[in-house]
C-alpha cells in the first residue's frame, strides 16, 4: 500500500484491504475469543461494514496504519454487538451456556500427527498475547506491518512479540515432549 | 525477523499449524461481496420505509382510564375524547387544561370577530375625538373596558408572581388567560367607543397597540428572559413574543397616518423588536450536523486550558454517533500533538477528550506515560482492587494502558472487577455520572453484555434523575446530578442521560418530547451578541443532535402538536383580532376641511 492523499475509497482499495488484512483480522476476532469459523465470517462482517461506511473513513485509504485502526474500530464494535445479541440469546435460552473450550479458537491437530498435536497444546499454553500475535502473523503468513497496523502497535514491537512467542513455544514444546517422552502427559 | 535461531519453533512448522484454519480467498471474497450486497439493499429499503413513515411511536402499556373520564369522552369530539380519556393516565392535568385554555382562545377569538364586526358595520360617522371626551366615563361598556384592562394588568403580574410561588407547570395557560382577558377588553373597548361616538380607527389603533405591549411585557418579557415559562411543551413562547410585539409594529408601519405620533410609536416599537430580537430571537437551535460540525472546526483549543475541550469532543462523539459526516480535526491534532511533545502539563480532561475523539497515537501515549505520575497511574490501574474512584475526565487512563499494553484475560478481569465495583445504586450521589463511566470502561474492555445485564439497574437510576418537574428559576426536561439536592435539569448530565439511553434503551417514564423541549429550549440561537461563546451551548446541542437522529422521538399526534404550540397561537390570534379591528374601523376625518371651509355665499 502505497502512501496517497486522502480520497474516498473504491473497490481497489477493498481488494487491497481484504488481501493485507483478511488473515489478521480473522486471527485477531479469533483471539476476542470467536470460533474459527464464526471470526471468518465477522471479518467478512466487517469488510462489508467498512466498504458500506467508506463516506465515514477520514484517512488515506492506502495507508496500512489508517486502514487498520479502522478496521480494528469496526471490528471491535461488532464483536461487542454480536457478543451483546449472544448474551441476550444466551440468557434467554433455557438450555443455557455453551462449554467455554467452544468460544476460544485453537489451531486443530490431526490425528496421529503428534508433532502437531504437542504444538497445539503448547500454542494453549501461551499467554493471551503471544497467542494472538501468532494467530494473526501465521494465519496467512502476513507481514508484521499488516499485524502491527491491525493492533495499533509499532513492526519492531510486533516483531519482537513474534520472537518471544516463538521462543516460548519453544521452550514449552520442549519440556512437553520430555515429560511425554518420560510417560507424564498433563 | 533477524534473530532466527534454534531456540525458536520453525516458522514452516507455526505455517502448518495454522494452514486448515486459513480462509478460502475466493469464498471469502464471495461472502464479503454478498454481504454488501444485503447492506446496500437493506439500507435502501430503510431509505424508502424512512421516506413513507415517520418514526414508530413508543409502545405504551394500555391502562385504564377511570369512570369519570370516559364519561367525559363520550360527550366531547373525538380528539378532545382522547384528552380525556388520557386524563386517568396522568397525563390528562397536563394536557385537558392546555386543550380546554385554547377552545376558550379560539371560542373568544371567533365570538370577538363577531362582535367587532357588528360594531364597525353599525358604526355612526365618528365625531371630533376631543368633541365628547366628557362623557365616556359613564358608558357603561367603557367601563368594563377599563375594568378589563385592569384584570389584564393583574393577569400580567400573576404570570409574572404565581411560578415563583407555584412554580412554572401551568404558566403558559397563565398566558392564554391574558389573551383571552385582552380579547375581552378589546371588544368592549370598541363598543364603548362605538356608544360614545368615538369610534374611529385612530383610537382604535392606539388601543391595540397598547393592548400588544401590555400582553408582551406581561406575558413574554419576564417569562422569557428569567425562564420563568415550563419550555418543555414547544417553542411557542419565543415564537410568540416575536409575533405579539411584530403585530404592534405592523399594525403601526400600516396606519401610521391614522393615527397622531404614530410615526414616533412605530420608531419605539421598532426599536424594541428589533433589541427582543436581537438578544432573544426565536428558537433556532443550531444543533443540525452543519452546525455542530461548524462549531467544532471554528473552536480554538489550548491544551493549556480546560475550556470547550468537553464540548468540542462531545461535538465530535455526537456526530460519529449520528452517523454524520465527521468535523476535519486537523487543529485539535495539531494542537494535542504539541502537548505531547512539550510536556504540557494538560489536565486529564484535555487527555480524556483527545482519547475520546480518537486522536491520540500510540506513539503520544507512550510518552506521556513516560512521565512518573502518569507511569505511577497505570500501574495503579492494575496494581491495585476495590473500586475505582476515578473522576469520569480520567478517562484517558485506559485508553493509555489499552494502547500500550496487550491486557492479558487475567488482567482485563481484574480491571473489569474493579469497574463493576463502582457500579452505582440508585442511593449512590452522583449516580449518573459513575453509571456513564462504568459503561464507558466496560465498553473499552469489551465487557458490554456485563452491562446489558444491568439494563434494568441503568434505567431505574436513568428514571430517578431525570426532571419531570422544576419550579421558577428551574429547568424540567432535562437530567439532574443529585434528585435529593437539584431539582433542575444540568446540561453535563442530560448528554449523559441521552448517551445511556442510546445506548440501554428509553425507560417507560422519561418522556422524550419533553426532554426534547428542555434541549431546544437550552440550545437556541443565542443572537449575533451572544452567539461568540458556542460551546456555552455546545453540550446541549450535541445531547439534542444525539436524541433526534440517534434515539429518535416517539410520533406526535396533530393535537399534540397544536398543544404544544397554544401560547403561538393565541398571540396569532390576538393579533389578527387587532388587524381586523383597525382595518374596519372608519378613518376620522375632519368635516370641515374636507367640506374646503363651508358652502360660499
Amino acid at each position: 500500500m502505497a502512501s496517497r492523499r486522502s480520497l474516498t475509497p473504491t473497490e481497489a482499495d477493498l481488494e487491497e484491504w481484504i488481501a493485507h488484512f483478511r488473515g489478521p483480522l480473522v486471527g485477531l476476532l479469533a483471539s476476542w475469543g470467536r470460533g474459527w469459523r464464526d471470526a471468518e465470517e465477522l471479518a467478512q462482517d466487517c469488510f462489508a461494514e467498512a466498504w458500506v461506511s467508506r463516506a465515514s473513513f477520514v484517512g488515506n485509504p492506502g495507508s496500512l496504519h489508517a486502514v487498520g485502526a479502522w478496521l480494528r474500530g469496526i471490528a471491535f464494535r461488532l464483536h461487542a454487538a454480536q457478543g451483546r445479541r449472544e448474551g441476550v440469546r444466551r440468557s434467554a435460552s433455557l438450555e443455557g451456556e455453551l462449554a467455554e473450550g467452544e468460544l476460544v479458537a485453537h489451531p486443530i491437530a490431526t490425528e496421529g500427527d503428534e508433532r502437531r498435536e504437542l504444538l497445539a497444546r503448547g500454542f494453549a499454553k501461551l499467554s493471551e498475547a503471544h497467542q494472538t500475535v501468532l494467530r494473526m502473523h501465521y494465519l496467512e503468513e502476513s507481514s508484521a506491518a499488516e499485524v502491527a497496523a491491525l493492533l495499533g502497535l509499532s513492526v519492531k514491537a510486533v516483531e519482537d512479540r513474534l520472537y518471544q512467542a516463538r521462543k516460548a513455544l519453544r521452550g514449552i514444546v520442549e519440556r512437553e515432549g520430555a515429560r511425554e517422552a518420560r510417560g507424564v502427559r498433563t | 525477523m533477524k534473530r532466527e535461531g534454534r531456540s525458536l519453533v520453525p516458522e514452516a512448522e507455526l505455517e502448518e499449524l495454522f494452514r486448515p484454519r486459513r480462509p478460502d480467498a475466493a469464498a471469502f471474497r464471495e461472502g464479503v461481496a454478498s454481504r454488501i450486497k444485503a447492506r446496500e439493499a437493506e439500507r435502501e429499503t430503510e431509505e424508502r420505509l424512512a421516506e413513507r413513515t415517520a418514526r414508530p411511536a413508543r409502545l405504551e402499556a394500555p391502562r385504564e382510564s377511570s369512570a369519570f373520564w370516559r364519561k367525559v369522552a363520550a360527550i366531547l369530539p373525538p380528539d378532545l375524547a382522547i384528552v380525556a380519556l388520557k386524563a386517568g393516565k396522568g397525563w390528562g392535568a397536563a394536557a385537558l387544561l392546555p386543550a380546554l385554555a385554547l377552545i376558550a382562545v379560539f371560542s373568544a377569538f371567533t365570538a370577538s370577530l363577531g362582535s367587532i364586526s357588528r360594531s364597525t358595520r353599525n358604526a355612526a360617522p365618528p365625531r371630533s375625538p376631543s368633541a365628547a371626551g366628557g362623557d365616556l366615563a359613564s358608558r357603561r361598556e367603557l367601563r368594563l373596558g377599563v375594568g378589563l384592562h385592569f384584570a389584564l394588568q393583574v393577569g400580567g403580574l400573576a404570570v409574572f408572581i404565581l411560578p415563583l410561588l407555584f412554580g412554572v407547570r401551568w404558566v403558559l395557560e397563565l398566558i392564554l388567560g391574558v389573551v383571552l382577558l385582552s380579547m375581552f377588553a378589546l371588544v368592549a373597548a370598541l363598543r364603548g367607543l362605538l356608544r360614545s361616538g368615538q369610534l374611529e380607527r385612530g383610537a382604535v389603533l392606539r388601543l391595540c397597540v397598547g393592548l400588544l405591549y401590555t400582553v408582551f411585557s406581561s406575558c413574554f418579557l419576564w417569562t422569557r428572559s428569567l425562564r420563568l415559562a415550563d419550555g418543555g411543551w414547544g417553542s411557542g413562547m419565543d415564537w410568540g413574543a416575536t409575533v405579539v410585539l411584530g403585530g404592534a409594529v405592523a399594525l403601526l408601519a400600516v396606519h401610521r397616518r391614522s393615527a397622531p405620533l404614530a410615526n414616533w410609536s412605530l420608531a419605539g416599537a421598532a426599536a424594541l423588536l428589533v433589541f427582543t430580537l436581537a438578544f432573544f430571537p426565536p428558537a433556532t437551535t443550531r444543533s443540525a450536523p452543519e452546525h455542530v460540525r461548524a462549531y467544532v472546526e471554528g473552536e480554538t483549543l489550548d491544551a493549556g486550558s480546560l475550556r470547550a475541550w468537553d464540548e468540542v469532543s462531545n461535538s465530535v462523539e455526537a456526530l460519529a454517533a449520528v452517523g454524520a459526516s465527521p468535523a476535519r480535526l486537523e487543529h485539535v491534532r495539531r494542537e494535542l500533538a504539541r502537548a505531547f511533545e512539550d510536556g504540557v502539563d494538560a489536565h486529564p480532561r484535555v487527555w480524556t477528550a483527545g482519547a475520546r475523539m480518537g486522536l491520540v497515537t500510540r506513539e503520544q501515549w507512550a510518552r506521556l506515560a513516560e512521565r512518573k505520575l502518569e507511569r505511577h497511574r497505570l500501574e495503579s490501574l492494575l496494581a491495585r482492587s476495590g473500586p475505582l474512584l476515578l473522576p469520569d475526565y480520567n478517562e484517558y487512563e485506559l485508553h493509555m494502558l489499552l494502547a500500550l499494553r496487550e491486557l492479558n484475560a487475567e488482567e482485563r478481569e481484574h480491571i473489569a472487577q474493579r469497574v463493576a465495583a463502582t457500579w452505582p445504586s440508585e442511593s449512590t450521589g452522583r449516580a449518573l455520572t459513575a453509571l456513564a463511566q462504568c459503561v464507558r470502561w466496560m465498553d473499552l474492555l469489551g465487557r458490554g453484555e456485563w452491562v446489558d445485564a444491568r439494563r434494568a439497574e441503568a434505567q431505574a437510576i436513568l428514571e430517578r434523575h431525570w426532571v419531570a418537574r422544576a419550579a421558577a428559576f428551574d429547568r424540567a426536561g432535562g437530567f439532574t446530578s443529585d434528585p435529593e439536592q437539584f431539582a433542575t435539569s444540568f446540561a453535563d448530565e442530560t448528554l449523559l442521560g441521552v448517551e445511556l439511553m442510546a445506548r440501554l434503551g428509553v425507560p417507560e417514564g422519561i418522556d422524550l418530547v419533553r426532554l426534547r423541549g428542555y434541549l431546544r429550549a437550552e440550545s437556541a440561537w443565542g443572537g449575533p451578541f451572544r452567539e461568540g461563546a458556542a460551546y456555552l451551548n455546545a453540550t446541549e446541542r450535541a445531547a439534542l443532535l444525539r436524541l433526534e437522529r440517534q434515539i429518535g422521538l416517539p410520533e406526535t399526534s396533530v393535537l399534540a402538536r397544536v398543544l404544544s404550540e397554544r401560547v403561538l397561537l393565541g398571540a396569532v390570534l390576538l393579533v389578527v383580532l387587532c388587524f381586523v379591528a383597525v382595518a374596519r374601523t372608519p378613518a376620522w376625518r375632519d368635516p370641515f376641511a374636507e367640506a374646503g371651509g363651508g358652502a360660499q355665499p
